[in-house]
């Protein structure tokens, strides 16, 4: 399994102000290509798998496990997209 | 297949796939319907290298006929799916058919497609969502 990433960016330890300033983390463009080619590449797995579980190279269970998978990267992507427009909408409707 | 670009491959794999189990359950289901009949060969396909023939093959072209006296495309889309002779039984004995076998043959081909139906069935409803749920 891969290791749980991200739970750094909830903990309450402040970093000091001069490393913050001159961090440099990735930009939001490459994080957004980097998730969905990450959500494309599963599913181009999960069809894989579903084939091999049909020609017998593949048990049934990780056959079905790399579609769940698949399912569920593809159903987070479009909640994750349907909440940028959501915000976008309010950004953009507010009187300045 | 119909349209290619939200179809792929592996559509066409599992569609293929069920073709084949259905074919199976068939030739097994007359294998134990004569089960008592003296001289009757039982009869069973190797599903991997059905499978892997009939992904092979060309589909059928939708042809239109022009002249009544040509022959037609229909009915020769029967794809090499006829069974062998199973094993070299003794025929002439009664018991020609293993009911043991054949029931294990059974199950084991059911399981096969009802994993295949849910494959596709989770595959379409990822598709679902995505047309659903895919923009505004």
């Amino acid at each position: 399994m891969n290791p749980l990433s991200g739970v750094d960016k909830i903990s309450l330890v402040r970093e000091p102000l001069n490393l913050k300033l001159t961090r440099q983390d990735p930009s939001f463009l490459d994080r957004l290509n980097a998730a969905v080619k990450d959500v494309n590449s599963k599913q181009n797995l999960g069809d894989d798998a579903a084939e091999k579980v049909v020609t017998g190279e593949l048990g049934i269970h990780e056959g079905m496990l790399a579609l769940g998978e698949a399912d569920t990267s593809l159903r987070l992507m479009v909640q994750v997209r349907s909440k940028v427009m959501e915000a976008y909408k309010t950004i953009i409707n507010m009187q300045i | 297949m119909s349209d290619s670009r939200i179809f792929n491959r592996t559509y066409e794999v599992l569609s293929t796939s069920l073709d084949v189990s259905a074919r199976r359950h068939n030739l097994i289901t007359g294998n134990i319907a004569n089960m008592d009949t003296i001289g009757y060969e039982p009869k069973d396909l190797d599903f991997q290298k059905t499978l892997k023939r009939a992904m092979a093959e060309e589909p059928p072209d939708k042809i239109s006929r022009t002249d009544a006296r040509h022959f037609s495309g229909a009915g020769q889309t029967s794809m090499s799916m006829d069974g062998s002779v199973s094993q070299d039984v003794d025929i002439h004995h009664l018991d020609s058919v293993n009911i043991d076998t054949e029931m294990a043959n059974l199950v084991e081909n059911n399981i096969k497609y009802r994993t295949t139906t849910e494959l596709l069935l989770r595959k379409m409803a990822t598709l679902r969502h995505a047309i659903q749920e895919g923009g505004n």
